[in-house]
């Protein structure tokens, strides 16, 4: 839609543009005249090139031939000895004496309009300053109601495109919003109805361990479920982000993401690490949700860093910036898609997980009014949060 | 240690129950709070019938140590501030026992309650 507005909006003003160009060119055009007619406008001036006396054609269409006795104008002729001579006065809306002064304060110019619809010229001749004045009103009239009915004519085409696209848009999301609802729908009963099931199951290997032994397959099964338990308490804090539960209070975000890294820094160390954290950054924020995001974006790194990573936070102009970066074995681009659930990239083979730490990352960061988005370039892969 | 476990899922009861028993815990166990009989035993009070949430109130009345076991805790992963021994379902039986400990530490009487 901007860029349809902006479109029209440079097509209309190009034509209004055009046209007070040539209004102005066909003014120009007649005071040319009447300068090399020391002030008259002639007919017997004219020459085939301008106006042919049996068609009065010009460049820009037919003229008419009643114009050289319509067309209303003056020329004052201000020698250097400080005389003044009338040349021609072909006005009817002030007095010769008004349209003296008038031409006098224009001596000093070369053209232009003036008082808003008249044109005016000044040249030398005969060692005087003549000063011609013509009246180009009904000309402009003109030009002034293309321009308004463009702008009038741009206005309605808005106001009918804004119409079309909200009747429209609501059909077009519709589909869209449905799936979005329909798989929220899906995580809260998969979430819901696991919980219990899993809960046995946990019960029933640790039964079977105690009464027959640990075996290979007990501890197989306990890490499964270990996997599932997590799997089903992500979807469990997706389900709650979903529903735009949040807490937010005054909260040190420098604290929040030192204390995180700390519990982090070992399991981190095995990589080149860079911390760079502004203090005294606070912001609006779930102090619990935040912290779980921020897990999440240190267990990334721990996961899937391979020699370096770093996190950075800072402010620039009213922004806050956390920036977390590692390097990965991904080509370069942007790869928002790594906040999809259950999405995982090329370079998560073999690696545990379900797809869904980044998801949540993204519904926490919604959840403060914030933005984030991930790409690669040269090989780092970096998550921008913007708050 | 004396518990009162009361679930609606059988299956529930019957893993928890016979893991607990093998930690030397006596056991009983009610499939919701309607069950005053059994209430009774652990709660030493004639109750004919009461709901989990009344339940859970009466034994924290008499200092008996509860664990209210949930399956939705509610906004960042805290529950109700009343709530002190809540324990989220899907968990592991150690962590089930971490809360009875933590809940029920003079090892008298302690209740798990389902609360869904």
């Amino acid at each position: 839609m901007a860029a349809i507005f902006v479109l029209l909006t440079v097509l209309l003003g190009i034509i209004n543009v055009i046209d007070f160009t040539l209004a102005t060119q066909d003014a120009d055009r007649l005071t040319q005249i009447i300068a090399e007619g020391r002030g008259l406008f002639v007919d017997n001036r004219f020459d085939s090139d301008r106006i042919k006396p049996d068609g009065m054609r010009g460049p820009m269409g037919p003229t008419s031939p009643e114009m050289p006795d319509s067309l209303r104008y003056f020329t004052f002729a201000f020698g250097s000895d400080g005389s003044v001579q009338t040349v021609s006065f072909h006005l009817t809306a002030m007095t010769e004496e008004d349209a003296r002064q008038w031409a006098a304060s224009l001596r000093q110019e070369n053209t232009g309009w003036t008082r808003l619809s008249y044109r005016y010229r000044t040249y030398e001749r005969d060692g005087a300053t003549y000063v011609t004045v013509i009246d180009q009103g009904r000309e402009l009239i003109s030009a002034y109601r293309i321009l308004i009915i463009s702008a009038v004519g741009e206005a309605v085409f808005l106001l009918i495109s804004f119409g079309v696209l909200i009747v429209l848009s609501g059909k077009l999301l519709d589909p869209i919003e449905k799936a979005d609802r329909r798989q929220k729908q899906f995580i809260a009963e998969v979430e819901h109805n696991f919980k219990v099931p899993l809960t046995v199951l946990n019960a029933g290997t640790e039964l079977l361990e105690r009464q027959h032994g640990a075996t290979e397959v007990s501890r197989s099964m306990r890490g499964q479920l270990r996997k599932l338990n997590a799997l089903v308490g992500d979807l469990g804090r997706l389900t709650l982000l979903d529903e735009g539960k949040t807490d937010r209070t005054a909260a040190n975000l420098s604290s929040l993401v030192q204390s995180a890294y700390d519990q982090y820094k070992e399991r981190l160390s095995v990589l080149t690490y860079q911390l760079e954290i502004s203090s005294g950054i606070t912001y609006e924020a779930d102090a619990a949700a935040f912290t779980a995001a921020l897990h999440e974006l240190f267990e990334n790194q721990v996961k899937f860093g391979r020699s370096c990573a770093s996190c950075r936070l800072f402010t620039e102009g009213n922004r806050i910036l956390l920036i977390f970066a590692n390097d990965a074995a991904l080509p370069s681009g942007q790869y928002d898609q790594v906040f999809d659930r259950f999405t995982r990239l090329s370079n998560a083979e073999g690696i545990d997980g379900a797809g869904l730490g980044l998801a949540r990352v993204r519904e926490v960061v919604k959840a403060h009014n914030g933005r984030i988005e991930a790409s690669v370039k040269d090989g780092i892969f970096t998550v921008r949060i913007s708050l | 240690m004396k518990i009162l476990l009361a679930d609606q899922h059988r299956d529930m009861l019957l893993m928890y129950r016979a893991l607990l028993e093998q930690r030397g815990d006596e056991i009983v166990t009610a499939f919701d709070g309607t069950h005053g009989e059994l209430v009774s035993k652990i709660i030493n009070a004639d109750i004919p019938r009461v709901q989990s949430s009344q339940l859970l109130k009466m034994a924290r009345d008499r200092r008996i140590g509860t664990v209210k076991m949930v399956n939705a805790p509610g906004v960042s992963g805290t529950t109700d501030n009343t709530e002190q021994h809540v324990i989220l379902f899907p968990f592991f039986p150690e962590e089930l026992f971490a809360k009875i400990e933590e809940a029920c530490p003079s090892g008298k009487a302690c209740g798990g309650v389902d609360d869904e």
